[in-house]
């Protein structure tokens, strides 16, 4: 054997050592890549691998190998017992055809797509499950399972322990009929385009069978397969372009799909004569091409309008699924929904009330943030009223119910929210205004044409009559808004600002009211020691007695003592609406509000003028006074600069906050505003009816967090929900900030106005155009053929327009 | 009649990659693991799908090669499209050969463009019936980057007639029949030892196609009819 040989012999076995990752065949030696962990015979096996692998579309390929676990949020180690109740099971499970429990889980912590890998091997750790579907895009897991074999409580336990934590989903049937409704048109929209490849190969062939001359039977067989081609595309697909138009004839209003139905109808009868007599031109592939194009404009248009409709989920998570009833000594849990008015809760100090009552039992403080925006804690004592969602801070209560489910405060609320969410969606936009009109002409002039041409030359005028038709398709204009918006949102998208809808964006354009909640929105919505007032000595022994405490006051001399040694503190007795007091390196301390520390100590420190607009708090060691702290929210630090350059812009600017009236005016006063401006102790229902009151003026942007503004925010004209807000408020703000502050809320509105003047760009060019066009079709100048070249061009220049047009800043990292 | 028996043969060879790099989409569509049964309308409807985009693409590269031929005539060059096409052929085989010798090369993934379109719709047709998926499989699976396929689309393109390229399309297609059905009813054996010696022997009839075709003996119609524009080209 020569070395050459051997050198072969060699490469050779090297190659039958590597299989291909794909097809399992051996990798010429040549293509072995040394570091790579899969290894490819060629590129289709390498691109096959791509498409199938990359996707989770294959079955065959051992997952296992190399898989990094996705960084999933803890357990919580809740029992889910609540999930094996009846009412649980009444209102969220279905049966499957084979007999098989269903349900939806809306699972928290899924962001990924190795997500979907852990999630649906559960039907292999945990037996009796049959399936588990996760759509990673909604977070949401179809379950199937045998409920005689497993219980749904412990598959619930299986998910939380994986990092999952699940939630029954609700508004089913609205979810199933959306996705049924998605799936269609992506359906139509694949066969179209499909069809619609496949006809413009058999064009091609035609086209240079033109040029260089094509033999009669073969250009015949070309013209026989566009036509089997594109008829079902024009019977299936292209069917809601004819039931659309049958819709404008009965109903005898004018609407774009009649000049199209039009023009398929009478393009392909022309075509199907031309084909079977054998001569004259044919348009298949531009049929096919426009069902196609217009197919995907109206998908866009959905979507886009699909607007701030989608409420009911994540609102109704803010109230807790389950709560702890009590019947005679035992205690047991039970979902939300069977709660009856006359039970009695058990609240824990943590927990939210999940029903509206009355203390019967015990002493404690809430946090009513979520009803009236108010930072500071409550205190409530018995009889002392509590609503569902607000959460109890320091102490466990008995509560009788007096309300539950939908006749609670909070669900009264989220109805009103809704309803102006309803009423608020679809709004008639000029294109489709423009677009009746636009209709109308069009017919005439294709009618005029008609009459025009045929004394002169009947074959010109079908021939002119289709080129008026098809070339002045409405797709253009009706594709101008909503791509604009599109590309706005996107680019908003990526610059931390999220825009639910295009109407969001025509009406931050022009410039109106802004009203700003203040904490939260104006202020950082944290409970900050803003001063202090006493010996370095002390403070060690303040953070020694509050490090247990879960109130915010507690947390705020936390943050703020940060990096102090503290001692150990014991005998800490809380006492609610008032302090907390304990001895703490053998020294009685107290700390609480003033009123609290001056029963229990002797005044030592000159009493400290009262600062307004910060809460007091004293500090007594061993019955003397020897410290005073004062609380605030600090204000946002670009907050003046916002404000003033929206003024600069032509915005009016107010507050409007639950906080205390004296309060909200001191912290408009550091901003610039006047007093008037600025309305204080304002509960949901007077933010209401504020923002009703100032809509008389022009357009009102509300812009907040909290559940306490949802109403105001949904009553605007635009609601603007801001970083750190709470769950409600995203559903229902039409705009989400998701970077602090109140400067992207001028970006939103510059971006805004420069996006409608790129819309009213894409009309004149649409109009333009069209007329253009007819006139070019009138006269004969273009052919149908040219006629349907043309139409897509001007979709894809208002495309292109769109795309390039700078109406946000470009990425911002978030 | 002799290039059409050629064609199968060397489609028929070449069907045990098909099958291979083509299998995990036949499980994709039918939606089990290879092995267990789904009834025979889906893999009618992939190979059904398949044969649909072969003939389209053939016809196109029939008329390519018609033009190109026409080029060549002005140019004074006979049968450009057979030597183009040969040529071509003869690149891949022996760029296939070298890889196996040693010679370093990168194996090409298709442009991000296409991929990410397959995939997008391959993955909206995920929740259809297996039959759907078969289909939609099958008229979109043409679109990746197989040396071995557009081997055959060469020399179909490489006669220069439409009518004739789409034959040759047809043939391939019937030579990947039995593996590709088999694949997909359920039959998993390869054949051992034929299987490592599977790229070079199909590298090396690649090469020998293209030569045959550069050299003109590639041009025999299977139909007897011919225009005048091949009687010129043909010399006579």
């Amino acid at each position: 054997m020569t070395a050459a040989d051997a050198a072969v012999r060699t490469s050779l076995q090297h190659a039958a050592d590597v299989a291909c990752t794909h097809c399992q065949l051996p990798v010429p030696a040549g293509l072995i890549e040394p570091d790579a962990q899969d290894q490819f015979c060629c590129g289709g096996c390498r691109t096959a691998f791509a498409v199938l692998h990359d996707h989770g579309l294959d079955t065959h390929h051992d997952t296992t190998v190399g898989r990094d676990g996705p960084v999933a949020a803890g357990p919580t180690g809740r029992s889910f017992e609540e999930f094996d109740h009846a009412t649980f099971h009444e209102l969220y499970v279905r049966r499957t055809p084979e007999g098989l429990a269903q349900v939806d889980l809306y699972l928290e912590g899924v962001h990924c797509g190795a997500c979907v890998w852990l999630v649906e091997r559960v039907p292999l750790v945990v037996p009796g499950v049959a399936r588990a579907e996760l759509n990673v895009r909604r977070s949401l897991a179809r379950v199937a399972w045998d409920d005689a074999a497993v219980s749904l409580s412990h598959i619930a336990r299986t998910l939380d322990s994986l990092g999952y934590h699940p939630h029954p989903f609700r508004g089913l049937e609205v979810e199933a009929m959306r996705r049924r409704e998605d799936r269609a048109m992506l359906a139509r929209i694949g066969v179209a385009g499909a069809i619609a490849a496949n006809v413009m190969l058999a064009a091609l062939a035609l086209y240079s069978g033109q040029f260089g001359g094509m033999d009669g039977p073969y250009e015949r067989f070309f013209r026989w397969v566009s036509l089997l081609l594109t008829t079902p595309a024009l019977f299936g697909p292209g069917r809601v372009f004819f039931a659309g138009a049958w819709a404008s004839l009965k109903t005898r209003t004018l609407h774009v799909d009649l000049p199209i139905a039009i023009a398929l109808a009478v393009g392909w009868a022309q075509g199907l004569a031309n084909t079977i007599v054998d001569s004259g031109p044919i348009y298949f592939d531009g049929l096919a091409t426009l069902i196609f194009a217009l197919l995907v404009g109206r998908f866009l248009q959905q979507r886009g309008q699909r607007a701030a409709t989608d409420s009911a989920e994540l609102l109704y998570s803010l109230s807790p699924l389950s709560a702890r009833v009590v019947e005679g000594d035992a205690i047991h849990d039970l979902p939300a929904q069977a709660l009856l008015p006359g039970m009695t809760l058990e609240v824990r100090a943590g927990e939210t009330f999940a029903a509206d009552g009355t203390v019967t039992l015990g002493r404690s403080s809430i946090n009513v943030a979520l009803l009236t925006g108010e930072s500071r804690p409550v205190s409530v004592v018995i009889g002392d009223r509590v609503y569902a969602g607000t959460m109890n801070v320091s102490s466990a209560l008995r509560v009788h119910v007096d309300a539950a489910g939908e006749q609670s405060r909070l669900a009264s609320l989220l109805r009103q929210v809704e309803d102006s969410v309803r009423r608020r969606a679809p709004v008639v936009q000029l294109a489709n205004r423009l677009a009746v009109w636009f209709v109308a002409v069009v017919l005439l002039v294709a009618a005029g044409t008609v009459l025009f041409w045929y004394p002169r030359n009947p074959a010109a005028a079908i021939d002119n009559a289709i080129a008026v038709l098809v070339v002045t398709c409405p797709c253009a204009l009706a594709l101008a808004t909503p791509l604009a918006v599109s590309v706005a949102i996107g680019r908003a998208a990526r610059n931390g600002i999220l825009i639910k809808g295009g109407d969001a964006i025509e009406r931050l354009a022009a410039s109106g009211t802004v009203l700003l909640d203040k904490t939260g929105t104006i202020t950082e919505a944290r409970v900050a020691l803003a001063a202090w007032d006493g010996p370095e000595w002390v403070k060690p022994l303040v953070l020694a007695l509050e490090q247990e405490s879960l109130h915010p006051i507690a947390a705020g001399f936390r943050r703020a003592f940060d990096g102090i040694a503290a001692g150990e503190a014991c005998l800490t007795t809380h006492v609610a609406g008032g302090g907390i007091d304990g001895t703490v390196d053998g020294r009685h301390v107290v700390v609480g509000s003033p009123s609290f520390v001056e029963s229990r100590a002797a005044r030592g420190v000159e009493r400290v003028a009262p600062r307004p607009h910060l809460t007091p708090v004293l500090v007594a060691v061993d019955g003397v006074i020897v410290a005073s702290a004062g609380f605030g929210d600090p204000v946002r630090a670009d907050a003046r600069v916002a404000i003033e350059t929206l003024r600069e812009r032509g915005w009016k600017v107010g507050i409007i906050s639950g906080d205390h009236p004296d309060v909200v005016a001191s912290v408009g006063e550091t901003l610039g505003l006047s007093r008037e401006v600025c309305v204080g102790g304002a509960v949901p229902e007077e933010k209401l009816r504020v923002v009703q009151q100032a809509r008389r003026d022009g357009t009102v942007v509300m812009v907040g967090d909290g559940v306490n503004d949802a109403a105001a925010m949904a009553a605007a004209s635009v609601g603007v929900g801001v970083h750190g807000g709470a769950e409600a408020c995203l559903s229902t703000a039409d705009v989400y900030l998701t970077r602090p502050g109140l400067e992207p809320l001028v970006t939103l509105t510059d971006g805004a106005a420069r996006t409608i003047r790129v819309i009213r760009r894409n009309i004149a060019f649409s109009i333009g155009y069209n007329v253009i066009g007819a006139a070019l079709a009138v006269t004969g100048v273009i052919t149908p053929l040219i006629a349907a070249v043309l139409m897509p061009a001007s979709s894809l220049t208002v495309v292109l327009v769109s795309w390039l047009s700078r109406t946000f800043p470009m990425e911002r990292a978030s | 009649m002799t290039l059409l028996l050629s064609i199968l043969g060397a489609s028929l060879l070449g069907s045990v990659h098909c099958a291979a790099m083509c299998g995990g989409f036949v499980c994709m569509y039918s939606g089990t693991g290879a092995g267990r049964h789904t009834g025979v309308a889906p893999h009618a409807a992939y190979n059904g799908g398949r044969l649909v985009s072969y003939l389209l693409l053939g016809a196109l590269a029939g008329s390519v090669g018609h033009g190109v031929d026409r080029i060549g005539g002005v140019a004074g060059i006979g049968r450009l499209a057979a030597m183009v096409a040969g040529a071509l052929m003869v690149v891949w085989g022996g760029s296939t050969l070298l890889t196996a010798l040693g010679v370093r090369m990168r194996a090409r993934l298709a442009p991000r463009a296409l991929q990410t379109t397959l995939t997008s719709l391959l993955v909206r047709f995920r929740n259809e019936s297996p039959t759907v998926r078969g289909a939609a499989t099958g008229l979109l699976t043409t679109l990746l980057p197989c040396g071995w396929l557009y081997v055959f689309v060469a020399t179909a393109g490489g006669t220069g007639r439409v009518l004739d390229a789409m034959v040759i399309m047809f043939v391939f297609w019937l030579g990947t029949l039995p593996m590709m059905v088999t694949i997909g009813l359920g039959a998993q054996r390869m054949f051992g030892a034929f299987q490592r010696r599977l790229p070079l022997a199909a590298a090396g009839a690649a090469v020998v196609l293209g030569l045959l075709s550069m050299t003109g003996r590639m041009t025999a119609s299977p139909f007897a009819h011919r225009g005048h524009a091949e009687m010129v080209h043909d010399g006579r």
